[in-house]
Formats: structure tokens, sequence, C-alpha cells
């Protein structure tokens, strides 16, 4: 009865600091959630307009692409930044109660989830109105590339939570290597236009977040090809990866409140 | 064969009965001289150990707390009260060789009002903190209301707490606090928050967690309230714990160690002498006060069991013989006076020829807890003008062994039908 009703009480606590994160960040803003929407549609629209009208390229059903590519890395780049300062940001109550710390982790990444499940939806309803076909198979295909990077993450933010704590200016690292890794990532460009020097092509290729943001979009059927078998090898990477930061955070969180 | 049964399972009874077992706990801060939590540290230590601090918070505690005790927690400031129940409460870890054993739910209210999000309502702030306490959704949903009338804040429940008083936010905390059905409750200080009538709602809920057979570890620097609630008292100094068992016993020593002062004074001038005033014409003066006990001991804390022996002398100085009368008022902490009268009141009429002495003997046995203050003065017995007048210049301490509160014990019988 205990286990259970201590169980049901984690879960609400999950519940409330995932709420509560989302109010933070929107609650007294005049546009509120619309926020959500409003940075990936215009980074969108920017870089529409550079890449199309005034750099004079035309890959096809670009505004798609393009709009896939922004949203993931705002995808990602929240879920590593966020899940680096998820400890840090919960200070005060780690300090005083005694709960389970992966539970903080957690809950900071869920809004990131959240975000990407909105920003998803808009998509859709674009590609729909633009007549690109959406299948199931598609969206289905979309939904588990996202969890592979979520999970992914999840273990990152396991181990950078920990080590932000005791090494503050990982997170000024983190963003300077997230600045770089948009360059490098096919967001904008397709890795096949003339635009990259020759020197970059094979970072460019083997890109593992490119080659994911390409999967998303083969789902849809807009550029390259489904490849599931080699998306079926990055769940398995991911999941390892994450196993392996959920041990090293278990073994670390304890120290934890004397450092902050 | 009771006995040797017993002697076979000594352990498996013990830890039945005990709520919190400490073994063997010490707690070490380690503080580098270069604080910067940077990767700049990380690299300039490969060259150069920087001075790694090692900071003894506490050293080998061996604490058993028994389900159902109510032990007070005393210490001067820095003693490692607090680190203690931290480490009690699962925040740090004891130091390798340390074990902490807890046996049921544990709550610590070790701050009001903990995840308290000031642009939140106060609606959401109860179920932030509520769940944050241990507590489910559906508890709180069925316990709501009754939080809010509780914390009498019906009116405010939905506006952001940030437009709270600090009043209003300390009964909306410990409202929430107090719905958490836990098995042990660790209070750091917290009954010194708010006003006298929140003082008053959280001695109750306090009473009844006694009555309802809570383990309750208080930490408190209000002696009159370890006093009166504490079944037992730990005192924690330098790191170490120095005292532990009943709570007068434990509270003297703790006075000992704050005031180590007392002591020397006792040596070398009249006990409790503090700066107060002195005034009048000096027609006939004061020379000297001395407060002891009946056996003309003079100590730095009296108990109720003591006769509290207040002698006065003085001298004439004036030529003529005077007549006079020596007045006597006793004046608590918050400056009340308690009880002020004069030998002229007890029919004592006397003449001073050059010098004398009057000695006011006053039963302890009224007191309660407290340090209180002497107001000395010797009046013309016709004129009733005070000569010399000295006051609050003298103090001693009263340690109660009873648990009356109040401003006096009064004697009172009981009948029982």
């Amino acid at each position: 009865m205990k286990f259970i009703s201590i169980n049901r009480n984690l879960f609400d606590l999950f519940v409330q600091l995932v709420k509560t994160s989302f109010k933070m960040r929107y609650q007294n803003s005049i546009l509120g959630v619309l926020w959500v929407l409003i940075k990936p549609y215009s980074t969108f629209l920017v870089m529409y307009l550079v890449w199309t009208k005034i750099l004079n390229q035309n890959i096809p059903n670009y505004p798609i692409y393009l709009l896939l590519g922004i949203i993931f890395y705002t995808f990602v780049n929240e879920l590593v930044i966020i899940g680096q300062m998820s400890l840090i940001d919960r200070a005060g109550i780690i300090l005083k109660v005694n709960f389970p710390r992966q539970i903080a982790v957690l809950s900071s990444l869920v809004s990131a989830l959240i975000n990407l499940g909105i920003n998803l939806i808009l998509v859709i309803i674009l590609m729909l109105s633009s007549g690109i076909a959406v299948t199931l198979s598609g969206i289905l295909y979309c939904l588990f590339i996202a969890m592979i990077i979520f999970i992914f993450c999840w273990g990152l933010a396991f181990f950078t939570s920990i080590i932000s704590i005791r090494f503050r200016d990982l997170k000024n690292i983190l963003e300077l290597g997230m600045f770089l890794l948009y360059w490098v990532t096919p967001i904008l460009f397709t890795v096949s236009s003339g635009l990259i020097p020759s020197t970059f092509t094979s970072v460019v290729a083997g890109n593992p977040l490119g080659i994911l943001l390409n999967q998303v979009r083969a789902g849809f059927n807009i550029y390259d090809q489904v490849n599931i078998p080699l998306m079926l090898l990055y769940m398995f990477c991911a999941i390892v990866f994450a196993v392996l930061g959920g041990v090293f955070f278990q073994h670390n969180v304890k120290r934890i409140a004397e450092y902050f | 064969m009771d006995k040797i049964l017993k002697s076979f399972e000594p352990n498996a009874r013990e830890s039945q009965e005990l709520a919190i077992k400490v073994e063997n706990v010490s707690k070490t801060f380690y503080t580098n001289e270069d604080t910067k939590f940077s990767l700049r540290s990380l690299f300039s230590s490969f060259f150069r150990q920087g001075k790694t601090k090692k900071f003894r918070v506490l050293r080998n505690v061996n604490i058993e707390i028994k389900k159902g005790e109510f032990v007070g927690l005393i210490g001067k400031n820095g003693s490692g009260k607090s680190t203690l129940l931290k480490l009690i409460a699962g925040i740090y870890n004891p130091d390798h060789g340390g074990k902490i054993q807890v046996n049921g739910s544990l709550v610590p209210f070790l701050e009001l009002g903990v995840g308290f999000n000031t642009e939140l309502s106060g609606r959401e702030n109860i179920y932030l903190n509520g769940t944050i306490l241990g507590m489910t959704k559906k508890f709180l949903d069925s316990k709501f209301k009754e939080i809010v009338k509780f914390a009498d804040l019906a009116e405010f429940i939905e506006t952001p707490v940030k437009n709270y008083s600090s009043g209003m936010l300390v009964r909306l905390a410990f409202s929430i606090a107090i719905q958490s059905h836990a098995d042990i409750y660790i209070l750091d200080e917290i009954l010194a928050v708010g006003d006298e009538n929140f003082q008053r709602k959280s001695r109750k809920v306090i009473n009844r967690f006694k009555r309802e057979k809570k383990t309750i570890l208080f930490v408190s620097h209000d002696t009159n309230a370890i006093q009166t609630l504490c079944d037992r008292a730990i005192l924690i100094d330098e790191h170490e714990v120095c005292a532990d068992g009943n709570p007068a016993s434990v509270i003297q020593e703790y006075r000992r160690l704050i005031e180590p002062q007392a002591e020397i004074d006792a040596v070398k001038m009249p006990e409790g002498k503090t700066t107060g005033e002195s005034f009048g014409e000096k027609l006939i003066e004061i020379t000297d006060v001395k407060i002891t006990d009946n056996a003309g001991k003079q100590k730095s804390v009296y108990t109720t069991a003591d006769i509290i022996n207040i002698s006065i002398s003085y001298k004439n100085n004036s030529s003529e013989p005077h007549d006079y009368y020596i007045g006597v008022a006793i004046g608590n902490e918050v400056g009340q006076v308690i009880t002020g009268t004069n030998s002229k009141n007890y029919q004592q009429h006397s003449t001073l020829r050059q010098t004398g002495t009057t000695i006011y003997k006053l039963a302890g046995r009224y007191f309660v807890d407290g340090k209180y203050y002497v107001t000395i003065g010797v009046f013309d017995y016709n004129t009733e003008e005070a000569l010399h007048f000295l006051s609050q210049m003298y103090s001693f301490d009263m340690l109660s062994y009873g648990k009356d509160i109040g401003q006096i014990s009064l004697p009172a019988e009981w009948e029982v039908s």
C-alpha cells in the first residue's frame, strides 16, 4: 500500500514539476504558449527567404525540408541545454528534500518533448495544406526518431547535469558545441548542395544528427531514403548510452548536495 | 526461558522500536581554496594541488531514537545540528564508515515552503509543495479546503504567492506541511517564525503530533519549548554529542556552555551583575548585593528547589540615624515586573546607625524558566523617598524542574473524581 502511494506521489511530483517549468516559461508573457511556435517559425521564415531568394538555392520541397530541420534542431538544443541545467535549476528542493533526483532531470526534458509535439502538429497541418502526402507510417517513423534523440539526450543529461554542478562552465561549452553543430548539420542545406567546402563534406555527411534529420524527411518522402536497420542500430546505441548515463548518475548523485 | 529467547533476538526487537539509528557518523566537508567551479581548476590541479581544507562538521555521532520519542536537539550555532538533520533526512551522506537507519516515513521541516514558486498562485503552490513533501495529488485534492482554512487564506488562494506577506507565506507553508502523514518529523527551528497567533497554532499542531506518538526530532534555541515539549534532549557542541538525556539537565549543560563568563564572574564579583542604572542622593548607600541560595552559595543557575537569598548591604552616609526600608522588584526578560515588594509591607521597621544588611528570601518554587532582573532600592521610612536605587543591576537565571508556563508558577491543587 505504501509502495503504491510512494510511486503515485513520485508520479504526481513529476507531473507538478513539468507543469511548473511549463508555466514558468509562458506564464506572464502576452503570447503565452504561442512562443513555442513563434521561435522556430520566425527562424524558418528568415532562413527560407535568405536561402531561396537571396542565395537562390533550389532544393525540392525546401520549406518543409527546412522546417523539419529547424524543429528537430530546436528539440535537440533544448534537450541538451535544459538537461544540463536540470539539477542546478532545482537546487532549492534538492537541498531540502530527499527524492529520486532522476525525476528532476526527466521533468526538465519532458517540456522539450511537449514543444516538439506542438511544433510537429503545425508542420503536419502545413504539409497537408501544401499537398504533401502525410502517411501514418511517416508520422510514426518521425516519432520513432524523436524517441531515439530523446533517449540519447536523456543519457547525455544524466552526465552533464552532474558534471555541470562541479564544472559550471560546461554550459558555455555545450552552447558553443550546439552552435557549431548547427552549421555542420544539413538543416539549411542538403549534403549534396555545392555550398559546403570539400573538407567538411565528410563531417556533414557523417553527422549522426544530420542522418537522423534526413530520415525524418525520408519518412515523409521529401528527401533521401528510409533506412530502418540503421535507425534500429541508432536506437540500440541510444539506449546503451542512456543506461550508462543512468549508472553514472546513480553513482554520483548522492554527493551533489555538498557542491551546490 | 523468556530471557534466553530475548538474548537470541535483541537486534530484531531493538530495530523494531527504533525510529532513527545514527551509527558512528562523521561528516567532513572539503573546501577548495580555489572555489571557482570551472574547467580551469581542473587543469590547474594537474600542475598544482589546490589546497583542499578538510572541515569536520560532525565527529563520531551515535544516537538512537525510539519510535514515539520527542527529542530536542540543542547546541550553539555552527555546532553541527543542521548538518545532522540533513544527514538523517538523506540529503547529505555520512563519511565512509558511518551508517544511518531510518524506520518509517520521514518528512523534514527544514524550511517552510520548499519549492514555493513565487510566480504561481497559492493553489498551485499547495500542489507543488505538497507533492514535494510526499503527498499525492488525490490526497491534496481531498485536503485542499482544510489547508486553505487552517492558513486563513480563502480570499487570496488564487493570487500569485509573490504578493503574499511573509506571515501569509508562513501560514500557507505550515498548513500544507502539517497535512503530511509521516511517522517521523524533523523540525528545524520553524516554530520561531510567525506572529503570536501562528505560534499558538503551531504549538497546537506539535502537541497533536505528540499525542499521536509521532517520532519528532526538534531543533530549537528556545529552551522553554524544549523543556515543555521534549522527553529527551541532546546537546551538540564542537561537532560532537555532549549530553543526552533529561531536558532539564541537558539545558543546564547548554547554559553552562553558552555563558562560561558567568562561572568566572562568580569568582571575581557578585554573580549575575549586569549594567543597570543607579541613582539617588545616597543618604543611605547600598554597598553590596549578593545573590545566593540558602546555603550561602552563589550559583550560575538556580532551580525551583532553591530559596533565593538576596543579601543587600548598605551604609549610612549621614551622621544621624535613619529610619528606612528596603524594596526589591523582580522583572523578567520581557520587562514585566513579576513581583515587587518591600520590607515595610512586611512590618520591618529599622533604624540604621552605620551599616546594616537585609536579606530578601524568595522561594524559587514560584518561578518559571528564564532570566530575571533584580531592582533594589533603599527608601526613607516616612517619606518613602528613594535614597539609593539600583535599577536592574543584578540578574539570576532560573531553571524550572516543572513544566509550567506563563510568568509565574502558582501553587495549586487538583481534585480528580
